[in-house]
């Protein structure tokens, strides 16, 4: 995993799940550990796009379980965009 | 019929926050006008308001879950919080289904609109957050607090401006009395922001619009228009037996509400105030009371020129002589106008009054008009045991709101 960009996600999760950095890990489970619920997922999802300017289908989402497979996925669509 | 009992007092306003502080700041005539720091007011003439500027949601709530909240949300849920402890009741599964939520609320959610359409204006539709979606829309202050406090009975917004929180709490009330629900969690919010103030500054509402000092004088001569306020008044309503039972303090009845649409007010407030005087007889009917046993007035004068021209006439045409021996005052004058609140603030007031027996006064109160001319308790509050009490609520669109309260036992 990216590990600026992990710290990076893992700052945008605490703010919109309300938990503290500190407690957020890559294996966090964003549903039962974070209580990230389909608002909350889309708004990261909105506030990831809005800052790496890249687009997460929608049909993606649901898919995310972990904070570790946001990361990746982010880390993919940028490689795709070449950044 | 069973009757709806007072039992819980929530209270977030300029003058103070709590039951108590509030309570206090109204006998001690403090008024809660200061300058505006939500938004920039630059280009204005007017810089004053009741802004609720020591406002933090934080110990009272915790951090979690207020993110998203808009103002009018973080105040209202304060509130209901402050109104529960109050009155020392606990949601359980027991009891989660014959508990209700009835809050009055206009203009809060124009702020949420307004961001929420600058966003996707600016920054494109994709990129709107969706979490403050909810905000947009003016129900979603008394479904928070729903939400909050896990209240699974029914959920109702009203919004009938500056009626808005007497008829919610006579809709609560109508609720108890039917069997429907032993206790509401009833009120109003209103919060302050740059479009509902551009709005009324524009419509010629506000004091000071000459670039003089505003100034909140219900029913003085002076009187050029409201100071705007903000503000969140929840009040537990509840069935008396359920209360009794509980062993909870009662603190007063609510005897009669009425309300009257007054066809002929379009944007401006009907001379006679026909709508008004028929809003009063119907309250004074259903609380089996005469005119002449209301003891105290808690007027909805906002130091408009019709408004409180209206309220004066439509007393005396109902009260007669008796009208003059009437103390009637305006916690207006102290907090400004809250809309959508003023009328649970007015309730919570009269709550206080009956039960310390201290009428709060009528501030900044200095030359007679002579066509307003009752008993204002002018300027300092006055000692007086009351059995029971009027809250009036007139807007200038045609809603008219009473209100008999009497005091508990009495």
């Amino acid at each position: 995993m990216n590990e600026i960009l992990g710290k990076e996600i893992i700052s945008i999760v605490a703010d919109i799940s309300g938990y503290e950095e500190e407690e957020i890990h890559p294996e966090s489970d964003l549903q039962k550990d974070l209580e990230v619920d389909s608002i909350k997922a889309i708004e990261i999802a909105v506030a990831i796009e809005k800052k790496y300017r890249v687009s997460v289908r929608d049909e993606d989402i649901p898919n995310l379980i972990t904070v570790r497979q946001v990361v990746d996925l982010i880390a993919d669509l940028m490689k795709q965009k070449g950044q | 019929m069973k009757k709806a009992v007072i039992t819980g007092i929530g209270i977030i306003s300029p003058i103070g926050i709590g039951k108590d502080e509030y309570w206090h700041g109204l006998l001690q005539a403090k008024t809660g006008f200061r300058p505006i720091s939500l938004f920039d007011t630059s280009a204005l003439n007017v810089h004053y308001a009741g802004e609720i500027s020591n406002f933090d949601p934080i110990p009272l709530l915790g951090k979690k879950g207020l993110r998203t909240f808009d103002r009018s949300t973080k105040l209202v849920s304060a509130a209901a919080k402050f109104s529960l402890d109050d009155a020392g009741l606990e949601i359980t599964e027991d009891n989660t289904y014959s508990t209700g939520v009835s809050i009055g609320a206009t203009f809060g959610s124009l702020r949420s609109i307004a961001e929420f359409d600058r966003q996707g204006l600016v920054e494109g539709p994709r990129y709107v957050n969706p979490s403050h979606f909810p905000n947009t829309v003016i129900n979603s202050p008394a479904s928070q607090i729903s939400i909050r406090f896990k209240i699974k009975g029914f959920n109702t917004t009203i919004s009938t401006g500056f009626c808005a929180s007497l008829d919610a709490i006579s809709y609560a009330v109508d609720f108890i009395r039917l069997g429907r629900a032993d206790v509401v969690l009833a009120g109003g919010v209103e919060e302050l922001c740059e479009e509902t103030f551009f709005g009324f500054y524009k419509l010629g509402c506000l004091s000071g619009l000459d670039g003089t000092e505003p100034l909140c004088c219900p029913f003085d001569a002076k009187r050029n228009g409201t100071i705007l306020s903000e503000g969140a008044a929840v009040l537990i309503l509840e069935e008396e037996n359920h209360a009794r039972q509980r062993g909870s303090d009662i603190y007063a009845t609510v005897a009669g509400c009425a309300n009257s649409f007054d066809t002929k007010a379009e944007m401006d407030f009907s001379h006679k105030g026909i709508g008004l005087q028929q809003a009063i007889n119907l309250a004074l009917k259903e609380a089996f009371l005469a005119p002449e046993q209301i003891e105290y007035i808690a007027s909805c004068a906002n130091s408009t020129r019709g408004l409180d021209r209206l309220e004066t006439s439509a007393i005396k045409d109902v009260f007669g002589t008796h009208a003059y021996d009437i103390p009637v005052s305006s916690i207006k004058s102290m907090i400004g106008e809250t809309f959508s609140t003023s009328g649970a603030l007015s309730l919570a007031a009269v709550t206080g009054c009956l039960q310390m027996g201290i009428i709060s006064p009528t501030v900044n109160y200095e030359e007679k008009d002579p066509e307003c001319d009752l008993d204002y308790v002018p300027n300092t509050a006055r000692k007086r045991i009351i059995q029971n009490a009027l809250i009036l609520a007139s807007d200038p669109y045609g809603h008219n709101t009473a209100m008999v309260v009497k005091r508990y036992g009495g």
